[in-house]
Formats: structure tokens, sequence, C-alpha cells
């Protein structure tokens, strides 16, 4: 299916039902879960009548429910938007915009598979909203899955963005995180780290002779510790990064999964972060910073994102490279003067800045280390700051200002004439960054290569 | 001032000097508002008491120094229209300069507080995708304002590049 013709109208398919049989596949579990329990008690205690009309109640009374809510369930699909209107009693409307549309997932757990029915999640790269059409018949979900893709590519066209080549084009995965990263991740983490420790502790303790009672609250801690590191495992299960038509997407959980598309033509920045106790086994973690395209306070927002949990340093700084459209290990980074050590006696040494005519890269970091880079053409201001003791020191402070998120690129404590030339050569390649004409320099142009290019062959690791 | 806050190109356009007016008066409102709660005070606990005293010295003294900071808050505020960015500097203790390119301005206030209004000031700000961008320029006459708001709006049209 290639790009439909922006000119012709969107077919208005008026409202919709869900599938019929969606009360019962949305209720399966818990039937399944009633009429077990229900059915367990009636064969062992032989007490059928109060249980028994229990359970009938609540199904009863979960079908009718399920029923009314399916009954007053509709969506349409316009060229420009979709809308989902729901509510038993009090009614609520949801749009979304077709154009911020980045993937549509069809997922078939395992009730709804059994009645040929499938969920769509529609992902528009914010976080707070997650907007799923549960269920559709399966033919239907993939119907409906292409009319959202083609829409949205056609009036992301409409309104002057570029074409995407195969809008209903499936994710084809470019790295898949192994369990074996993950469980190396995780227990060079703080958590396990702490909970051995306390393990050490409660051990050599019981040896002396202290009774167990006495560790009441360090118990609660050490569970904590434990339940927090159990739900990473669960939630990090089968990692796996894709490149879709127009983003990044992100699946992960074992019972669970959770999907999210970063649009890639958004990104504002991206960190890679390199944790102390993984930087012995040369694992770094990768997140991403995208304009979230939600307005608010008068800004558009931003949202963050973990793009890779953990995986080899290479790996993850490739990744990166192919997402940015240009190398970050690339960029000449040079070290602050010696005097910076007055204001960080022992960060100094390892903080690291430079730009080239794409990127801005800024490092920090002792024993962690800390890459943050930001497109030129992304940067929405650069800032000089320096107090009195900086100004007695002669040394100053540069920011390259991302969006809402958590990439900061900032030169700290440089000499002013560096600074100075710092913010006066990044002013101007981040106008030519910003070119339309400069199309060659603009990452945006280079992002649908990257991700239909270099990186869309398995990663696999060494 | 050194190199790092020179202006881009001939010099920095400073802000009104009443600004600083401005600010002093607001300063002397309150100073006044201080002392006489601090005499008052006083008075209610029979006489005015060594610490009664220590902190009027106090309260002076910070009026003073926030008298000269007024000063130098005002005279250090400057801005530089250029051709595709808008410079800014300011601080009285801290320095500060911010460069904006007018392809990332999102919009432009102006405002005019009851205050500022009495002196004949208005306040342009500036505001990009990034809330660390602090590109605010107090102290302007209000021809001034909407001048700089309007070519600032019409510039931003012209460059504006999506996020």
């Amino acid at each position: 299916m290639s790009t439909p013709d922006p000119h012709e109208p969107a077919p208005d398919v008026g409202f919709r039902r869900l599938s019929p049989l969606t009360p019962i596949a949305r209720s399966g579990i818990f039937l399944v879960v009633a009429a077990y329990a229900g059915g367990r008690e009636v064969l062992q205690e032989g007490k059928l009548v109060g249980l028994a009309i229990a359970v009938v109640a609540v199904v009863v009374a979960g079908a009718v429910f399920g029923f009314a809510s399916w009954y007053r369930t509709f969506f349409r699909i316009t060229a420009d938007e979709l809308r989902i209107d729901t509510g038993v009693l009090s009614r609520r409307s949801r749009r979304v915009r077709l154009d911020r549309v980045l993937e549509v997932g069809v997922n078939q757990p395992f009730v709804a598979r059994l009645l040929g029915l499938a969920e769509l999640k529609i992902e528009t790269g914010t976080t707070e909203s997650e907007v799923s059409l549960a269920y559709l018949p399966l033919a239907e979900a993939h119907e409906v899955r292409r009319i959202l893709l083609d829409h949205g590519s056609a009036a992301r066209v409409a309104e002057g963005g570029e074409a995407v080549a195969h809008p209903t084009a499936e994710p084809t995965p470019i790295l898949d995180v192994p369990v074996r990263w993950q469980l190396i991740g995780l227990a060079a983490s703080g958590e396990a780290l702490g909970l051995a420790v306390m393990v050490v502790v409660v051990v050599v303790l019981l040896i002396l002779g202290v009774p167990f009672g006495a560790f009441g609250v360090g118990f609660a801690t050490f569970l904590g510790a434990a339940a927090s590191l159990a739900r990473k495992v669960v939630g990090w299960w089968g990692w796996r990064v894709s490149a879709t038509p127009t983003g990044v997407q992100v699946r992960h959980g074992m019972v669970s999964v959770s999907t999210r598309t970063f649009d890639v033509r958004r990104l504002q920045g991206i960190r890679i972060t390199e944790p102390v106790l993984q930087r012995p086994f040369g694992l770094a973690r990768l997140d991403l910073s995208i304009a979230g395209g939600g307005i608010k306070d008068g800004r558009e927002d931003g949202s963050d994102g973990v793009a890779v949990p953990v995986a080899p340093r290479e790996l993850v700084w490739r990744l990166a490279a192919d997402l940015l459209g240009a190398d970050p290990a690339a960029v000449v980074v040079t070290k602050p003067p010696g005097r910076a050590h007055w204001f960080s006696p022992a960060g100094a040494t390892w903080l690291r800045f430079g730009m080239d005519e794409r990127l801005v890269v800024a490092r920090t970091g002792w024993f962690g280390r800390r890459t943050d880079v930001v497109p030129l053409a992304r940067v929405q201001s650069f800032r000089v700051h320096q107090g009195p003791l900086a100004r007695l020191l002669r040394v100053a402070t540069v920011h390259a200002d991302s969006p809402v998120g958590l990439v900061d690129a900032r030169a700290h404590y440089r000499d002013p004439a560096d600074a100075r030339q710092l913010v006066v050569t990044g002013v101007e390649r981040a106008r030519e960054a910003r070119m339309p004409r400069g199309r060659v320099t603009d990452p945006s142009a280079d992002v649908t290569q990257a991700t239909a290019g270099p990186v869309s062959g398995p990663v696999t690791p060494a | 001032m050194d190199d790092l806050f020179a202006p881009p190109d001939a010099t920095w356009v400073r802000v009104q000097p009443a600004l600083a007016r401005m600010l002093r008066v607001q300063l002397a409102a309150a100073t006044a508002v201080l002392v006489l709660v601090l005499v008052v005070l006083g008075l209610v606990w029979s006489a005015l008491q060594p610490w009664t005293w220590l902190a009027l010295v106090v309260v002076v003294l910070l009026a003073g120094w926030g008298w000269w900071l007024a000063g130098r808050y005002t005279a250090n505020w400057g801005y530089a229209e250029r051709a595709e960015d808008l410079w800014i500097t300011r601080g009285a203790v801290l320095h500060r300069l911010v460069v904006v390119p007018y392809g990332r301005m999102q919009l432009v206030d102006v405002t005019v507080g009851p205050v500022e209004r009495l002196f004949h000031l208005a306040a342009v700000q500036l505001h990009t995708a990034s809330p660390a961008t602090d590109a605010r320029i107090p102290g302007l006459s209000p021809d001034e304002a909407a001048r700089l708001r309007d070519r600032l709006t019409q510039l931003g049209e012209a460059e504006q590049s999506g996020l």
C-alpha cells in the first residue's frame, strides 16, 4: 500500500460499533476466575445455594454492564481525526488527530484470540493518553489500522510534512535486549547491591545470635527492594526496539506487553547513561526526548522515554547515531580549564563539551558517565551564566536549551573567551542546521534514511 | 563587563532608566513599611530595645544595597536585534546572556503591570519550546515594546521552523 492521494476525499464511514463479542472478551478472565472459585467451592463443600446465587448475580451484573458499555461505545474515522465516544452514564468523547498517529498496534490477548478478536492500540507519542479500540474482529482491526495510518500519512502531507513511503508497513526489529544483558544490568544496579548488603548483614547478625524478630523493619525494606527488582525483570522482559515507517517502536513486558513509538522526526535529544556498576560490563542505557505535541502553558511539551534499558555500549552508541542521523562519538569534545576544579573538585576532570555542524555533545560523570546529545537544528536558545565567584575565577557556563525533558546539554566552567566562541559558533551552526535548503544538514531528512537503511537488519550481540 | 557579555555588533540597546526609579520606589515603600512595623513592635514592648535597633540597621543596610543593585540591574540590562536572532544580556550579580533565534520563538508577550503603568514602562517576554529560555526585557517604553513585539512576531513567522 503506498501513500494515498491526499486529494481523494476520505470515505466518511460514519459511527461504528466494536465487536458484539467485546463484553465476553473483556470479562473472559473474570468469568474463568468466578467459575473456578464457585465451582471449587461447590464441589468441595456441597454448599450450592448461597455461593451459586452470588456468582450468578455477579456474572449477570457484569454482563449487563459489559453489554451497556459496548452498546454505548462508538467510533468514527474522518479524514483528519479518530473519534471515540464511550460511557454508559456520563459520556466521554475522545478525538485523536490522525497526523499525530505514529503507529497502530494489533494485539490479541488470549481470550480475544479464541474469539477471533483483536485490540487496536493507537500511539501518538505522548505518554499520558493511550488510546485503544477493543475489540474488533481481526480482519476489521487490520482494515482500521490501514485506514488510520493511510489517513494519518495523507494528513501529514497536507500539512506540509514529508510523505512516508509505506505508512502501513509492519515494524522491523532492530535490537532485542537478551535476558542475559538484563540480568547483568539488574545485578549491577543499586537495588541489587543494597539487597546483597542487607542479606549479608542479616546472615552475619543471625550467626551472631540476634533473634530473627529483630529484623521487622529491615525485612519490609528487603521485600520492597526485591519487589522493585522483580518488577523490572517482568517489565523489561522481551525488550525489542523496531523501526516503523514514522519512528522507533519499543515493546516490552512479560505479563502485559506495553508498546511505545517515538516519532524520530521530532527527536529533541538523547541521553546515554553508563551507570557506575554497569561500566565494568560495558553496558549503557539510552533515553530519548521527543516533542510531545501537546500544548502546555503556551509551549509544546516534551516527553521522555527509555529506548534501551541496558545494552552493550557500542550498540547503544550506534543506535543513537542512527536515530540522530549523525555520529555523536565523532564530535570532538574538550575539557574545561583546570580552574574548574575549584567548583567541582572531583567532577571537573570528566566534564566534556563540544559541537560539530550537526550535534551538541555534553558529558559529565565521575564514576557513572552521562552523555547528552542535542541536534543543533533543535536547540531553542543559547545561554551563558556567570556568577560572582565564576567571574572571579574567569569561567562561565554555556547552556544549549532544549524543550522540556531530561536532556540537558551544558558546558560547565569554560574559559570566557571559549564560552563566547561556543555561543557565537553555536548560534551560527544552529541556523545553518535549521535551514530547509540545507536538507543535507537537516537531521529530519536523514532519519528516514537512517531508520530504513543501516539499522533495518537485526542487530545481534557480538 | 568583559568580552563575554559584549554586544554582538556595536552596542547594546539599554532599557529605560525609569526602571531603576520604579524599583527604588518599590524598595523604599517596602523598607518604610518594615521600619514602621519594627518601630511599632518595639514601642509595644515598652521601649526600643537593642534587637529593634539591630533589625533597623540591617533593614536600612539591605535597602541601601538594594538601591545600588537596582541601578546596576537596570544599567546592565540590554538587548540587540540582529538579522536572525535576538541577544539579551542582564544581571547585577549573576551575569547572563541569552541568544534566541527568531525561528525558535513560539510567542511574544507584552505585559504592563499597574506599577509599571505609573512609570510608563512595559516588558516583553519571548517564549520558545524550552522553559529554560529566559528571554525577558523589562523597562521598555510602551511604544518600543509594541514595536519590538510586532517586529519579533513578524520575523518569527518568516523564519519559523518546526520542532
